[in-house]
């Protein structure tokens, strides 16, 4: 029986795998986004020099063969500090998603799944935290907090479980109506195990196009903050800070700007084209999938 | 296939944001390129050449950026709004600086001092009038007196106290002051408290406490028109008793940004920019209107200077060994010809022996660059890396030490900290920087005291060193038995002690006692010296000149318009 499941989750599996392969631009980005994680996640021995290093002596020096793209404003390695700065901006943005995830999938399933006041009573605070624009919540909490990362962080967390919440509600209560759950439920399984089997499977699909749009954006929001000076601190390196360093010599360093600015526009554009070639690829077959799973 | 077509719409529109941020670029770099054939609007007024047929006698007009809003409608020298360069234009006291420590008289033309230091009896000049054509005498002066002695707002003074004041006639009042101190006649060349108000400045014409209305003075200048964080016009006062100004118009357009300055006076928005007061140029701004080459630059050194200096609380810093590692540590030299180009000198000690008086290379030498002996002194406090992360720690706990810095005033600092930060790791401690905005970083330094390290600047021109030592070094009624830098008993008695000496020999002996302690003992680490710059454009402006002080940055008797 199980192998059995497994050869059709994988025939499934390549069938959107298939799908996705036949657009060609979601597939590009998927290379880009891939080679950009495994730079996040070996960046400490990839990077030619430590980033952190400060070489007066070297200010603003042109590239050269030890400084592959030059050096910045306190003479340090350009382009170890884009490599370290990729683990600190893509792992923020992860942190960030996980924490989306963690808070806004159960919430919605349950108020989906549920119904009557717990619904009402997660649904209206959603409502309520969808209405924050997030960048004034999060200079406000700066402002009392303080500046730092993980206050950015914290507020993009709490903000944005709530519209995640609201599209997983959305999805449990079109599966719940579904035959096979009504057949799950009939055959004497328990809530839990009904949430966890079935409907869970179902709502990933959507979830991961979601997830994949919204790192580009939290990616966005993290250097936003980091370029004015309220997120990442020194000497650590962000793609949003070096942009903030790089500002003051765009006259006579563009080069300064150039990289950490493509680096963010690179993956933020992947990650968009990338998670809605996923969607596409997804969504045709998404139902039967499921309910084949279900039926076994 | 509709998905699609959003994803590809998608695609289109940011590129088209792209374009469009580069017209931007573009569009900013070819204005700067054209500055020298397009003066703007206001400034081509100024050049006669340009405009032949128009008025036959053109307004000679100057406009100069100014960093922040000009606070006309509560620009009352019993408080502190406003740009201290305008109190100055404005409203004049009995004395000014003359610079080099010389006070020259002004609305007084003479004084008499006591025997004991405390009576000051002032002769007030003759047929002075108010810009508003009101007459200034003995009763104007009462009525200001009034307004600002005794006031605990401005408790940093030795002046603001006084046990009597008096019109003696029309044209005399004397001053009993509670201290006597050797500075009062210079904290009466300050731009505020001590200046003169008309008393139709204030509402109900005359009442003390009445509220402030609209700035009249007897200075130079008085103000024409005003725009809340836009413009502010300053013109000749029509009744000024001294010399009249070569210019009909003075513009201060108001641009916080230090790179728009730039770009304005690129653009030919504005004729000057720089000054400590005005609105600083920023060291990549000083490299940028130096390549220009159709500038003039001017520079001066000044009596302020930047320092960083340490939480008495810390346990860490009460080992004078790991002060002075610290001051061993940072490369002053280097981060002044790498850092500050244009913008700073490296500060040897707390303050420029060349410009500060009572300040020698013997009492305040500083610390050269010293690696080893830095690294030596940590050992000898007895501090270790026990965990082998090349960060000194205590049981396992690494220290990590707070560094408070704000960059809205002063840009420079983001840099300046990070290369601190470098320089410290080098010995072993850990430093993480706190960048605040400006009304937190006051906070900090005044009355929460929540730092490790914090960076701070003196004060400036007739403000050193004697009140800075008082601002310094003794306690604070907020922070109990804590100091904005240090305490320390011995050191507040021989400030004191200087501050009272009349006999100028016996107060350098208690200035070298107290710079030399500051310096021994490594009380805060001295950063560098802020050089005062200013870029001109010649083709609007002449015969520019720097001014005695930064309050009085520029002779605004000379400044003229190019012909």
């Amino acid at each position: 029986m199980a192998e059995r499941t497994k050869t059709r989750r994988m025939t499934s599996f390549q069938k959107v795998l298939q799908r996705l392969a036949k657009d060609k631009m979601a597939v590009l980005c998927g290379i880009i986004l891939l080679a950009f994680l495994l730079v996040a996640i070996f960046s400490s021995s990839l990077t030619p020099n430590d980033p952190n290093e400060v070489h007066p002596e070297l200010r603003l020096a042109e590239p050269s063969f030890q400084y592959p793209l030059g050096n910045d404003q306190l003479g340090r390695c350009i382009l170890s500090r884009l490599i370290a700065g990729t683990s600190t901006t893509l792992g923020n943005a992860l942190a960030v998603l996980t924490g989306i995830l963690v808070v806004g999938v159960p919430l919605g399933m349950y108020a989906g799944f549920k119904g009557g006041i717990v619904d009402n009573i997660i649904m209206r605070l959603v409502d309520v935290l969808c209405t924050f624009p997030s960048s004034l919540v999060a200079l406000a909490v700066v402002g009392i907090l303080g500046p730092g990362l993980t206050n950015i962080m914290l507020v993009l967390v709490t903000l944005w479980w709530a519209p995640l919440a609201r599209m997983v509600r959305g999805e449990v209560l079109q599966i719940k109506e579904k035959e096979f759950v009504t057949a799950a439920r009939c055959s004497g399984l328990s809530d839990t195990k009904i949430v966890f089997r079935h409907v869970l499977l179902n709502i990933v699909p959507p979830v991961v196009v979601y997830a994949t749009l919204r790192v580009g954006a939290i990616i966005m929001h993290i250097a936003g903050f980091s370029f004015i000076g309220l997120g990442t601190q020194a000497p650590m390196s962000d793609w949003g800070v070096m942009l903030s360093d790089a500002r003051e010599y765009l006259r006579f360093a563009p080069r300064m700007m150039l990289w950490p600015g493509l680096c963010i526009m690179i993956v933020a554009f992947s990650l968009n084209v990338f998670g809605e070639g996923l969607g596409e690829a997804l969504k045709p077959g998404s139902k039967n999938l499921s309910r084949k799973e279900v039926q076994e | 296939m509709m998905k699609r077509k959003t994803s590809l719409k998608k695609t289109l529109t940011l590129l088209l944001a792209l374009c469009m941020t580069a017209a931007l670029l573009a569009g900013c770099g070819s204005s700067g390129s054209n500055s020298s054939t397009t003066p703007a609007a206001g400034s081509s007024d100024s050049q006669p050449a340009s405009a032949p047929a128009a008025e036959p006698a053109a307004e000679k007009e100057v406009t100069i950026a100014l960093y922040r809003d000009g606070s006309i409608d509560t620009l009352d020298a019993a408080t502190y709004n406003g740009p201290h360069v305008i109190y100055k234009m404005i409203y004049e006291g009995f004395v000014e600086d003359g610079g080099n420590g010389k006070i020259l008289p002004q609305l007084a033309t003479s004084w008499d001092i006591s025997e004991d230091g405390k009576t000051y009896t002032f002769h007030l000049r003759e047929g002075v009038k108010f810009s508003d054509g009101t007459d200034f005498n003995a009763d104007a002066v009462i009525f200001n007196l009034k307004r600002w002695m005794n006031n605990d707002r401005h408790a940093s003074l030795t002046s603001y106290k006084a046990e009597s004041f008096e019109a003696l006639d029309e044209h005399t009042v004397q001053i009993v002051f509670a201290e006597s101190t050797y500075s009062i006649l210079t904290e009466l060349t300050y731009p505020r408290p001590n200046r003169f108000l008309a008393p139709s400045c204030v509402k109900d014409n005359g009442e003390v406490m009445g509220e402030f209305q609209w700035p009249v003075g007897t200075g130079q200048w008085m103000v024409e028109e005003y725009v809340p964080d836009e413009t502010l016009v300053l013109v000749p006062n029509p009744y000024y008793w001294g010399d009249e100004p070569a210019l009909d118009r003075i513009i201060f357009k108001i641009i916080p940004s230090g790179e728009a300055r730039v770009l304005a006076l690129e653009s030919g928005e504005v004729d000057i920019i720089g000054g400590e007061l005005l609105g600083k140029i920023t060291s990549a701004g000083y490299t940028i209107v130096e390549s220009d080459g159709i500038f003039d630059l001017y520079s001066a050194s000044e009596m302020c200077a930047h320092y960083m200096n340490f939480s008495q609380e810390n346990e860490l810093f009460q080992d004078v060994r790991v002060r002075q590692a610290v001051n061993y540590a940072i490369d002053n030299d280097t981060m002044a010809t790498t850092l500050l180009t244009g913008i700073g000198q490296a500060a040897k000690g707390l303050y420029n022996a060349e410009t500060v008086p009572y300040v020698t290379l013997q009492n305040s030498p500083g610390y050269a660059y010293d690696l080893e002996k830095a690294k030596s002194l940590i050992a000898e406090a007895g501090l270790t890396d026990s965990n082998g992360d090349g960060f000194l720690d205590k049981n396992g706990t690494n220290y990590d030490l707070k560094l408070v810095i704000t960059t809205e005033e002063f840009p420079e600092w983001a840099e300046v900290a990070q290369f601190i930060q470098a320089s410290l790791a080098q010995i072993g401690l850990k430093v993480s920087i706190s960048t605040v905005d400006t009304n937190a970083y006051t906070e900090i330094q005044m009355t929460t005291l929540d730092y490790d390290l914090i960076f701070q600047r003196t004060s400036s021109a007739s403000w050193v060193p004697h009140n800075d030592m008082t601002i310094m070094f003794t306690q604070l009624s907020v922070a109990q038995g804590r100091a904005r830098v240090w305490y320390d008993e011995t050191l507040v008695e021989n400030i004191w002690k200087a501050l009272r000496s009349v006999d100028e020999t016996e107060r350098q002996e208690y200035y070298d006692l107290v710079f030399g302690q500051i310096n021994d003992e490594a009380l805060l680490t001295p950063l560098y010296y802020p050089i005062v710059t200013w870029a001109v454009n010649p083709q609007v402006v002449s015969s520019f000149e720097i001014g005695v002080n930064n309050y009085a940055p520029v002779d605004w008797t000379t400044l003229d318009v190019a012909s």
